[in-house]
Protein backbone atom coordinates (compact mmCIF):
# COMPACT_ATOMS: atom_id res chain seq x y z
CA UNK A 1 0.00 0.00 0.00
CA UNK A 2 1.07 3.55 -1.23
CA UNK A 3 0.95 6.44 1.31
CA UNK A 4 1.00 9.76 -0.28
CA UNK A 5 4.10 11.67 1.33
CA UNK A 6 5.05 15.09 0.88
CA UNK A 7 7.65 17.84 2.40
CA UNK A 8 5.37 20.11 4.44
CA UNK A 9 8.51 22.43 4.67
CA UNK A 10 8.82 22.35 1.03
CA UNK A 11 5.69 23.41 0.16
CA UNK A 12 5.47 26.44 2.91
CA UNK A 13 8.91 27.40 1.30
CA UNK A 14 7.56 27.21 -2.53
CA UNK A 15 4.34 29.51 -1.45
CA UNK A 16 6.70 31.71 0.01
CA UNK A 17 9.37 31.64 -2.99
CA UNK A 18 6.13 32.22 -5.53
CA UNK A 19 4.97 35.35 -3.36
CA UNK A 20 8.60 36.51 -3.04
CA UNK A 21 9.49 36.33 -6.68
CA UNK A 22 5.74 38.00 -8.27
CA UNK A 23 6.49 40.59 -5.45
CA UNK A 24 7.27 43.94 -7.09
CA UNK A 25 7.96 45.32 -2.85
CA UNK A 26 11.51 46.26 -2.22
CA UNK A 27 14.05 44.58 -0.28
CA UNK A 28 15.81 47.55 0.14
CA UNK A 29 15.30 51.30 0.12
CA UNK A 30 17.24 54.05 0.39
CA UNK A 31 15.47 57.39 0.66
CA UNK A 32 17.93 61.04 0.50
CA UNK A 33 16.22 64.37 1.63
CA UNK A 34 13.30 64.92 4.30
CA UNK A 35 9.66 65.50 3.70
CA UNK A 36 7.95 64.21 0.96
CA UNK A 37 10.36 64.91 -1.74
CA UNK A 38 13.48 63.16 -2.46
CA UNK A 39 16.89 64.49 -3.49
CA UNK A 40 17.51 60.86 -4.83
CA UNK A 41 15.82 57.23 -4.13
CA UNK A 42 16.19 53.69 -4.43
CA UNK A 43 13.98 50.82 -4.40
CA UNK A 44 16.30 47.86 -4.46
CA UNK A 45 15.25 44.20 -4.34
CA UNK A 46 17.24 41.06 -7.03
CA UNK A 47 13.68 41.36 -8.99
CA UNK A 48 13.11 45.20 -9.26
CA UNK A 49 15.42 48.07 -9.73
CA UNK A 50 13.73 51.58 -9.16
CA UNK A 51 16.26 54.79 -8.85
CA UNK A 52 15.59 58.36 -8.60
CA UNK A 53 17.10 61.30 -8.51
CA UNK A 54 16.01 64.79 -8.32
CA UNK A 55 12.73 63.40 -9.79
CA UNK A 56 13.63 61.51 -13.04
CA UNK A 57 14.63 58.33 -13.11
CA UNK A 58 17.71 56.84 -13.61
CA UNK A 59 17.92 53.69 -16.35
CA UNK A 60 20.14 50.82 -16.70
CA UNK A 61 19.23 48.78 -19.72
CA UNK A 62 20.95 45.50 -18.48
CA UNK A 63 19.59 46.12 -14.94
CA UNK A 64 15.92 45.03 -16.06
CA UNK A 65 16.66 42.17 -18.19
CA UNK A 66 19.29 40.62 -14.60
CA UNK A 67 16.15 40.91 -12.32
CA UNK A 68 14.59 39.31 -15.16
CA UNK A 69 16.88 36.47 -15.05
CA UNK A 70 16.52 36.34 -11.01
CA UNK A 71 12.72 36.20 -11.12
CA UNK A 72 12.51 33.25 -13.44
CA UNK A 73 15.32 31.61 -11.63
CA UNK A 74 13.19 31.86 -8.11
CA UNK A 75 9.88 31.12 -9.96
CA UNK A 76 12.09 27.88 -10.99
CA UNK A 77 13.36 27.11 -7.58
CA UNK A 78 9.60 27.78 -6.34
CA UNK A 79 8.17 25.35 -9.05
CA UNK A 80 10.45 22.73 -8.31
CA UNK A 81 10.23 22.61 -4.69
CA UNK A 82 6.66 22.58 -4.99
CA UNK A 83 6.83 19.32 -7.28
CA UNK A 84 9.61 18.18 -5.60
CA UNK A 85 7.55 18.31 -2.01
CA UNK A 86 4.80 16.83 -2.96
CA UNK A 87 5.73 14.19 -4.67
CA UNK A 88 8.65 13.42 -1.89
CA UNK A 89 7.82 9.53 -2.12
CA UNK A 90 9.66 9.88 -5.52
CA UNK A 91 13.73 9.02 -5.17
CA UNK A 92 14.94 11.73 -7.44
CA UNK A 93 12.43 14.07 -5.53
CA UNK A 94 15.41 15.67 -3.76
CA UNK A 95 17.37 17.02 -6.32
CA UNK A 96 14.14 19.21 -7.32
CA UNK A 97 14.14 20.92 -4.09
CA UNK A 98 16.30 24.54 -4.93
CA UNK A 99 18.46 26.36 -2.51
CA UNK A 100 18.57 28.84 -5.03
CA UNK A 101 15.95 30.58 -2.39
CA UNK A 102 18.21 31.08 0.28
CA UNK A 103 21.67 31.67 -2.17
CA UNK A 104 19.65 35.25 -2.85
CA UNK A 105 18.72 36.24 -0.30
CA UNK A 106 22.21 35.62 1.81
CA UNK A 107 23.97 37.19 -1.48
CA UNK A 108 21.78 40.19 -2.00
CA UNK A 109 23.35 42.03 1.70
CA UNK A 110 26.76 41.10 0.43
CA UNK A 111 26.40 42.65 -3.11
CA UNK A 112 24.46 45.68 -1.39
CA UNK A 113 27.43 46.51 1.16
CA UNK A 114 29.97 45.62 -1.94
CA UNK A 115 28.27 48.47 -4.04
CA UNK A 116 27.55 50.67 -1.26
CA UNK A 117 31.45 50.28 -0.61
CA UNK A 118 32.28 51.10 -4.21
CA UNK A 119 29.86 53.96 -4.05
CA UNK A 120 31.98 55.73 -1.45
CA UNK A 121 35.41 55.08 -3.21
CA UNK A 122 34.50 56.32 -6.34
CA UNK A 123 31.47 59.24 -5.55
CA UNK A 124 32.74 60.04 -2.39
CA UNK A 125 29.20 59.53 -1.42
CA UNK A 126 28.94 56.90 1.89
CA UNK A 127 25.29 55.41 2.00
CA UNK A 128 24.41 53.12 5.02
CA UNK A 129 22.93 49.96 4.89
CA UNK A 130 20.76 50.13 7.35
CA UNK A 131 20.52 53.31 9.63
CA UNK A 132 20.46 56.89 9.14
CA UNK A 133 23.41 59.58 8.21
CA UNK A 134 23.40 62.68 6.56
CA UNK A 135 25.47 63.10 3.51
CA UNK A 136 27.97 66.08 2.30
CA UNK A 137 28.29 66.97 -0.62
CA UNK A 138 30.27 69.79 -2.90
CA UNK A 139 29.26 70.26 -6.53
CA UNK A 140 31.80 72.31 -8.50
CA UNK A 141 29.25 74.07 -11.46
CA UNK A 142 30.29 76.81 -13.84
CA UNK A 143 33.19 77.66 -11.60
CA UNK A 144 30.83 78.13 -8.32
CA UNK A 145 31.33 76.09 -5.10
CA UNK A 146 27.72 74.36 -4.49
CA UNK A 147 27.51 72.67 -1.19
CA UNK A 148 24.44 70.50 -0.45
CA UNK A 149 23.36 68.50 2.65
CA UNK A 150 21.42 65.92 2.62
CA UNK A 151 19.58 63.70 5.08
CA UNK A 152 19.69 59.92 4.19
CA UNK A 153 17.60 57.13 5.75
CA UNK A 154 18.27 53.35 4.13
CA UNK A 155 16.22 50.24 5.76
CA UNK A 156 15.88 46.82 5.00
CA UNK A 157 12.29 45.86 4.53
CA UNK A 158 9.79 43.33 5.77
CA UNK A 159 9.81 41.55 2.52
CA UNK A 160 13.73 40.57 1.94
CA UNK A 161 12.53 38.82 5.88
CA UNK A 162 9.95 36.91 4.35
CA UNK A 163 12.11 35.97 1.23
CA UNK A 164 15.24 35.25 3.69
CA UNK A 165 12.42 32.93 5.64
CA UNK A 166 11.72 31.00 2.39
CA UNK A 167 14.88 30.96 1.43
CA UNK A 168 15.37 29.10 5.07
CA UNK A 169 12.75 26.96 5.05
CA UNK A 170 13.87 25.57 1.34
CA UNK A 171 17.01 24.63 2.82
CA UNK A 172 14.96 22.86 6.12
CA UNK A 173 13.11 21.17 3.37
CA UNK A 174 16.27 19.88 1.73
CA UNK A 175 17.79 18.96 5.08
CA UNK A 176 14.52 16.52 5.92
CA UNK A 177 13.66 15.38 2.51
CA UNK A 178 15.77 11.79 2.93
CA UNK A 179 13.85 11.19 6.31
CA UNK A 180 10.33 11.95 4.53
CA UNK A 181 11.24 9.58 1.82
CA UNK A 182 12.04 7.05 4.20
CA UNK A 183 14.55 4.32 3.92
CA UNK A 184 13.86 3.32 0.11
CA UNK A 185 16.41 1.81 -2.13
CA UNK A 186 18.25 3.23 -4.18
CA UNK A 187 18.03 1.18 -7.31
CA UNK A 188 14.15 2.28 -7.03
CA UNK A 189 15.17 5.32 -9.36
CA UNK B 1 19.81 3.35 -18.18
CA UNK B 2 20.03 6.78 -16.97
CA UNK B 3 19.34 7.21 -13.70
CA UNK B 4 16.42 8.99 -12.99
CA UNK B 5 17.77 11.36 -9.58
CA UNK B 6 20.58 12.12 -11.88
CA UNK B 7 18.70 12.88 -14.97
CA UNK B 8 16.86 14.95 -12.21
CA UNK B 9 19.84 17.08 -11.61
CA UNK B 10 20.84 17.13 -15.27
CA UNK B 11 17.31 18.88 -16.00
CA UNK B 12 17.58 21.55 -12.35
CA UNK B 13 20.64 22.45 -14.26
CA UNK B 14 19.75 23.05 -17.36
CA UNK B 15 16.83 24.90 -16.42
CA UNK B 16 18.44 26.58 -14.17
CA UNK B 17 21.34 27.97 -16.25
CA UNK B 18 18.73 28.88 -19.01
CA UNK B 19 16.55 30.77 -16.93
CA UNK B 20 19.85 33.19 -15.98
CA UNK B 21 21.04 33.01 -19.79
CA UNK B 22 18.18 33.34 -21.65
CA UNK B 23 17.14 36.97 -20.29
CA UNK B 24 20.97 38.11 -20.44
CA UNK B 25 21.29 36.83 -24.38
CA UNK B 26 17.82 38.03 -25.06
CA UNK B 27 18.39 41.69 -23.73
CA UNK B 28 22.18 42.20 -25.59
CA UNK B 29 20.33 40.72 -28.69
CA UNK B 30 17.81 43.19 -28.08
CA UNK B 31 20.41 46.36 -27.54
CA UNK B 32 22.09 44.76 -30.86
CA UNK B 33 25.28 43.04 -28.68
CA UNK B 34 26.37 46.65 -27.63
CA UNK B 35 27.75 45.88 -24.52
CA UNK B 36 27.93 50.20 -23.89
CA UNK B 37 24.29 50.99 -24.71
CA UNK B 38 22.94 47.93 -22.09
CA UNK B 39 24.93 49.20 -19.22
CA UNK B 40 24.96 52.79 -19.77
CA UNK B 41 22.79 54.32 -16.77
CA UNK B 42 20.33 56.96 -18.96
CA UNK B 43 19.44 60.01 -17.09
CA UNK B 44 18.03 63.08 -17.96
CA UNK B 45 18.70 65.85 -15.12
CA UNK B 46 15.29 68.38 -14.54
CA UNK B 47 16.02 71.81 -15.72
CA UNK B 48 17.53 74.32 -12.77
CA UNK B 49 16.79 77.97 -14.14
CA UNK B 50 15.57 81.10 -12.58
CA UNK B 51 15.34 84.94 -13.39
CA UNK B 52 16.21 87.78 -10.95
CA UNK B 53 14.50 91.22 -11.43
CA UNK B 54 14.17 94.07 -9.58
CA UNK B 55 11.09 95.43 -9.16
CA UNK B 56 11.22 97.90 -6.35
CA UNK B 57 12.53 99.47 -3.33
CA UNK B 58 11.00 100.28 -0.11
CA UNK B 59 12.03 101.44 3.73
CA UNK B 60 10.56 100.10 6.43
CA UNK B 61 11.65 100.41 10.34
CA UNK B 62 15.09 101.41 9.52
CA UNK B 63 15.55 98.67 6.88
CA UNK B 64 15.73 99.18 3.31
CA UNK B 65 13.70 96.33 1.20
CA UNK B 66 14.98 95.87 -1.93
CA UNK B 67 11.86 93.42 -3.96
CA UNK B 68 13.01 91.21 -6.77
CA UNK B 69 10.48 89.40 -9.16
CA UNK B 70 11.64 85.63 -8.85
CA UNK B 71 10.33 83.37 -11.84
CA UNK B 72 10.76 79.99 -11.78
CA UNK B 73 11.63 78.42 -15.47
CA UNK B 74 12.77 75.43 -14.38
CA UNK B 75 11.35 72.53 -13.73
CA UNK B 76 12.35 72.23 -9.62
CA UNK B 77 10.49 73.46 -7.09
CA UNK B 78 12.92 75.47 -4.54
CA UNK B 79 12.23 77.04 -1.21
CA UNK B 80 14.66 80.02 -0.41
CA UNK B 81 15.31 79.79 2.90
CA UNK B 82 17.75 82.20 3.77
CA UNK B 83 20.39 84.77 2.47
CA UNK B 84 23.82 85.46 3.86
CA UNK B 85 24.84 88.58 1.82
CA UNK B 86 26.72 91.82 1.63
CA UNK B 87 25.34 94.83 -0.42
CA UNK B 88 28.45 96.32 -2.33
CA UNK B 89 28.34 99.14 -3.93
CA UNK B 90 29.79 100.83 -7.19
CA UNK B 91 33.25 101.57 -5.31
CA UNK B 92 33.40 97.70 -4.59
CA UNK B 93 33.29 98.64 -0.46
CA UNK B 94 30.75 96.82 1.65
CA UNK B 95 27.42 98.94 2.36
CA UNK B 96 25.30 96.69 4.65
CA UNK B 97 24.29 93.16 5.70
CA UNK B 98 21.26 91.49 3.48
CA UNK B 99 19.05 88.80 4.45
CA UNK B 100 16.21 87.12 3.09
CA UNK B 101 13.02 88.76 4.67
CA UNK B 102 11.32 85.73 4.40
CA UNK B 103 11.21 82.23 3.12
CA UNK B 104 9.82 81.84 -0.54
CA UNK B 105 8.61 78.26 -2.03
CA UNK B 106 8.71 78.73 -6.02
CA UNK B 107 7.02 76.56 -7.76
CA UNK B 108 8.13 75.68 -11.72
CA UNK B 109 5.89 78.29 -14.10
CA UNK B 110 5.34 80.56 -11.36
CA UNK B 111 6.93 84.25 -10.33
CA UNK B 112 7.25 85.37 -6.74
CA UNK B 113 8.59 88.33 -4.63
CA UNK B 114 11.93 88.20 -2.95
CA UNK B 115 12.54 90.77 -0.69
CA UNK B 116 16.20 91.31 0.14
CA UNK B 117 16.44 93.05 3.68
CA UNK B 118 19.09 95.70 4.13
CA UNK B 119 20.32 96.97 7.00
CA UNK B 120 20.69 100.74 6.75
CA UNK B 121 22.54 102.30 9.79
CA UNK B 122 24.66 105.44 9.59
CA UNK B 123 27.77 104.95 8.09
CA UNK B 124 25.36 103.43 5.31
CA UNK B 125 23.41 106.40 5.62
CA UNK B 126 26.64 108.72 5.11
CA UNK B 127 28.10 106.09 2.01
CA UNK B 128 25.09 106.82 0.49
CA UNK B 129 25.15 110.82 0.59
CA UNK B 130 28.79 110.80 -0.41
CA UNK B 131 27.97 109.20 -3.40
CA UNK B 132 25.04 112.22 -3.66
CA UNK B 133 27.68 114.54 -3.03
CA UNK B 134 29.58 113.08 -6.22
CA UNK B 135 27.19 113.94 -7.99
CA UNK B 136 25.66 110.72 -9.11
CA UNK B 137 21.83 110.18 -9.24
CA UNK B 138 22.04 106.03 -9.94
CA UNK B 139 23.93 103.83 -8.34
CA UNK B 140 25.25 99.89 -9.32
CA UNK B 141 25.13 97.88 -6.36
CA UNK B 142 26.17 94.26 -6.15
CA UNK B 143 24.88 91.58 -3.33
CA UNK B 144 26.98 88.84 -3.02
CA UNK B 145 26.61 86.05 -0.61
CA UNK B 146 25.60 82.37 -0.34
CA UNK B 147 21.70 81.48 -0.52
CA UNK B 148 20.31 78.75 1.46
CA UNK B 149 17.77 76.82 -0.36
CA UNK B 150 15.54 73.83 0.07
CA UNK B 151 15.78 71.98 -3.06
CA UNK B 152 13.86 67.99 -3.03
CA UNK B 153 14.26 67.70 0.86
CA UNK B 154 17.91 68.40 0.49
CA UNK B 155 19.85 71.79 1.84
CA UNK B 156 22.19 73.77 -0.87
CA UNK B 157 24.17 76.06 0.45
CA UNK B 158 25.11 77.88 -3.04
CA UNK B 159 27.11 81.15 -3.69
CA UNK B 160 24.96 84.09 -5.47
CA UNK B 161 26.02 87.22 -7.09
CA UNK B 162 23.42 89.73 -8.27
CA UNK B 163 24.12 93.47 -9.61
CA UNK B 164 21.06 96.22 -10.11
CA UNK B 165 20.54 99.50 -10.56
CA UNK B 166 19.21 101.78 -7.79
CA UNK B 167 18.18 105.51 -8.21
CA UNK B 168 19.92 107.43 -5.06
CA UNK B 169 17.02 109.91 -5.27
CA UNK B 170 14.35 106.67 -4.84
CA UNK B 171 16.57 105.69 -1.57
CA UNK B 172 16.51 109.12 0.32
CA UNK B 173 12.66 109.63 -0.45
CA UNK B 174 12.23 106.40 1.07
CA UNK B 175 14.38 107.35 3.98
CA UNK B 176 12.60 110.74 4.34
CA UNK B 177 9.24 109.18 4.30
Amino acid sequence: MTFFKFNFLGVASSFLLFYTALSNNPWWTVYGGVGDEHTFSAEVSPFNISVEVLGKPVIVPMLFYLTMAARLSILLAAATTLLGSLLANKPWSKPLISLRGLMLPVLFPIGLFVTLNLASSYANVSIPLIGRSTIRYTINYGGLKIDTETAIEAAITQEYWIALTAGILSALAKAVHGRIVGDQPRNAD
Amino acid sequence: MLNKTAAAKALMLLLSASTVLVPIVYGLAVYGWNIQAIVMPLYSPPKIDFRLEPSGIRFERGQLLAEFKLTNLGEVKVMFEGLNAEVYGPDGKALAPASLDKAVVSIPGSTQTLTLKVEINEATLSKIASYLMEGRDRINIEVRGNATLRVFGSKVTAPISSSFELSLKDILRQLVG
